[in-house]
């Protein structure tokens, strides 16, 4: 599995570690992992441990980020190496989503 | 002579120079089975002994040209390892001269008249121990061989080992090692390799066990890592395919704990991947200036889940540094007592060392430490001192420095495009032949972006704004992957041009062609509310990484151009 999944916060954050290439052919595992899970305040995503990622990777966020509002609750991607960030500040997305740097 | 071949009945030598006696001992011993030879005198005795073979000698004393002893003497000087007992049937009860008998070598005796009882009770009891005797040499024998061949074929697989491994790198200067194995062969492995940049891979691994059985897995650890190093694979690529030849070939118990060293000396920096081995060590005169310890599953655990996972953690190259890594053998060196040296006492002894005298004194102190015990594991330990390497490492004559421009061109038919994807490879080729490591995800994206508007749009005429949802996002790679087996005609020209001369930085030229109609490049949409769709933002991330973006009509070909450190 490229993706797996952990909770956090007695089970109202869902974090969603992704493996290696972040692209499209990880759609339906992506969209699996965070569907059909009630009560989740935060979606984290966790960059960590990705390789590169594309356009379509920003869609299925962007996706996800209207699912989540939908429920009232935030994403957040966590984790992001020094040239993710900058792929994600290429495509403004600091200004909908709450970005958090390599801890 | 003396020895019998196995099977049938034993051979008794009967020596007696009185007919009748000679007779009745061949009656009684012929009774039992066996065969039976005689001799009237001492000499004759002799010769019927060095004629054939026999297992047992029933002898007379007082004999004619030689006597009994003498005979004894000369039997036992002929065979001395064979063990034939010889026995003495005499009529003498001086027991000075019944001692003489086991003097002469002989191994009993029984005095006339003779009882066919004790006589045969004391030629069961030496049947048995010359059986004993035998079988016993026979075992020595058989052991005694084996252990040569087996010494042999250590040697054999040393010589193999020992050339599969040999590393010219390691002779760096800057660069020492010491690599002692606890048997004649050793589980610990110590590799080196310069890649196409100019950087030095270090690989020190240790595969669980030692002798023979650990070292089975160097050869073809040390092939895959001086092969796909010369190719010029990206050391996660390399750590991914020992990882999958060492899981398909070593039964599930065996495994190589490792630790990969990149010194990027060009990038002025150093990586770190390590799995199962004691923490790497980078030393200044100031202490410890990075510790990198273990953080994944050794090689040859498992079968990986996502290509590229194993990533070496870097660090910039401090100045004045030494790194120092070691196998368990070092670690855990053992006192009379049992008490292991351990991590902390090698870290103690680096960092209580000036710099530079760290490898010495380690390896002096874990054999004071060890106290004349035995060496029971294998152990290596290897220092690099960084400064050095850089100043008298021989770079300038490799890699970097080297690659000044080069170009590659890749043309897709339809047949690969339904089943390759060329983006992963040019990344690894840019980053092998030059591209830097900090811009590696910006190239993936440019493109992958390109390729895939190429493919998509060009040849499979997709419409994006299908994507704008999420059962449309589904929908739309269900499309491709249905409009791509069914593609027939068309090709994708990737070019890909590496500057290195570019003065403002390393400028990489990206162009993609396809074989389609083209589209309207004036009317991509440049907006920021195009930000908050999930769809049709790839061009505009294009634009914004490059320097300069040009479309050629009919809109079926576009060329950008990367700088290093740009967007």
């Amino acid at each position: 599995m490229t993706i797996h999944t952990d909770y956090e916060d007695d089970g109202q954050a869902l974090v969603l570690y992704i493996q290696g290439f972040f692209d499209y052919s990880l759609h339906k595992e992506f969209r699996q992992a965070y569907k059909g899970v009630e009560g989740i305040r935060r979606y984290i995503i966790d960059l960590s441990e990705t390789e590169y990622m594309d356009s379509s990777a920003l869609g299925m966020l962007l996706l996800l980020r209207e699912f989540a509002s939908d429920q009232g609750s935030e994403v957040v991607l966590r984790n992001c190496s020094r040239e993710v960030r900058k792929i994600l500040e290429v495509a403004n997305f600091q200004r909908l989503f709450q970005i958090e740097a390599q801890a | 002579m003396g020895e019998r071949a196995a099977g049938g009945p034993p051979t008794f030598l009967i020596v007696d120079d009185e007919l009748v006696n000679a007779m009745l001992l061949e009656a009684i011993v012929g009774a039992r089975g066996f065969h039976v030879i005689t001799a009237a005198d001492g000499e004759a005795a002799v010769a019927r002994f060095q004629e054939q073979p026999v297992d047992m000698v029933l002898m007379d004393i007082m004999l004619p040209k030689l006597d009994g002893y003498e005979a004894t003497r000369r039997i036992k000087a002929m065979d001395p390892e064979g063990f034939v007992p010889v026995i003495f049937v005499t009529a003498i009860t001086d027991e000075q001269r019944l001692a003489q008998c086991i003097e002469a070598g002989g191994e009993d005796f029984v005095t006339k008249p003779i009882s066919r009882v004790q006589l045969n009770a004391k030629i069961d009891a030496w049947l048995r121990t010359r059986a004993l005797y035998r079988t016993v040499t026979a075992q020595r024998d058989a052991l005694g061989s084996h252990q040569e061949r087996l010494e042999r074929e250590q040697e054999t697989a040393e010589r193999i080992v020992a050339r599969a491994s040999a590393s010219e790198a390691l002779e760096a200067p800057g660069v020492w090692y010491y690599y002692r194995p606890a048997a004649i062969l050793s589980g610990d492995i110590l590799l080196a390799a310069r890649r196409p940049t100019g950087s030095l891979l270090l690989l020190i691994g240790d595969f669980t066990g030692h002798g023979i059985g650990a070292a089975a897995g160097v050869p073809g650890t040390a092939h895959i890592f001086y092969e796909r190093t010369a190719r010029g694979a990206h050391p996660a690529e390399l750590l991914d395919a020992i990882n999958a030849s060492l899981a398909d070939t070593l039964p599930a118990d065996m495994f190589l704990a490792a630790a990969l060293v990149e010194l990027d000396l060009h990038g002025g920096r150093l990586g770190v991947w390590n799995a199962g081995m004691p923490p790497v060590w980078l030393i200044r005169s100031d202490g410890v200036a990075a510790t990198f310890p273990s953080v994944d599953l050794p090689l040859g655990v498992v079968w990986d889940g996502a290509r590229g996972r194993r990533q070496l953690a870097y660090e910039a190259l401090p100045t004045g540094a030494w790194l120092y890594a070691c196998s368990d053998g070092i670690v855990e060196a053992a006192d009379p007592e049992g008490n292991l040296f351990g991590v902390a006492g090698v870290e103690a002894v680096l960092t209580g060392s000036p710099p530079g005298a760290g490898f010495e004194r380690l390896l002096a102190e874990v054999g004071r430490f060890r106290g004349g015990q035995e060496q029971l594991d294998d152990a290596t330990l290897v220092a690099v001192d960084l400064d050095r390497l850089l100043t008298e490492g021989g770079l300038q004559d490799h890699g970097v420095g080297m690659v000044e421009s080069w170009q590659s061109e890749l043309v897709l038919d339809a047949a690969t495009l339904s089943h390759a994807n060329p983006v992963p490879p040019i990344i690894n080729l840019l980053s092998e032949l030059g591209a830097l490591e900090a811009d590696r995800q910006s190239l993936y994206l440019v493109v992958a972006e390109l390729f895939n508007n190429a493919l998509d749009h060009g040849l499979l005429q997709l419409d994006s704004r299908l994507k704008y949802s999420d059962e449309g996002f589904e929908a739309y790679y269900r499309e491709r992957a249905r409009a791509l087996a069914s593609l027939e005609a068309g090709e994708i020209r990737l070019r890909v041009h590496l500057d290195g001369q570019a003065s403002t930085g390393r400028g990489v030229v990206i162009e993609v062609a396809d074989s389609g109609p083209g589209f309207d490049y004036n009317a991509a949409p440049d907006d920021a509310a195009g930000d908050r769709l999930p769809a049709g933002r790839g061009l505009r991330l294009v634009r914004a990484l490059c320097e300069e973006v040009t479309f050629f009509p009919p809109g079926n070909r576009v060329r950008v151009r990367y700088t290093s450190g740009g967007g």
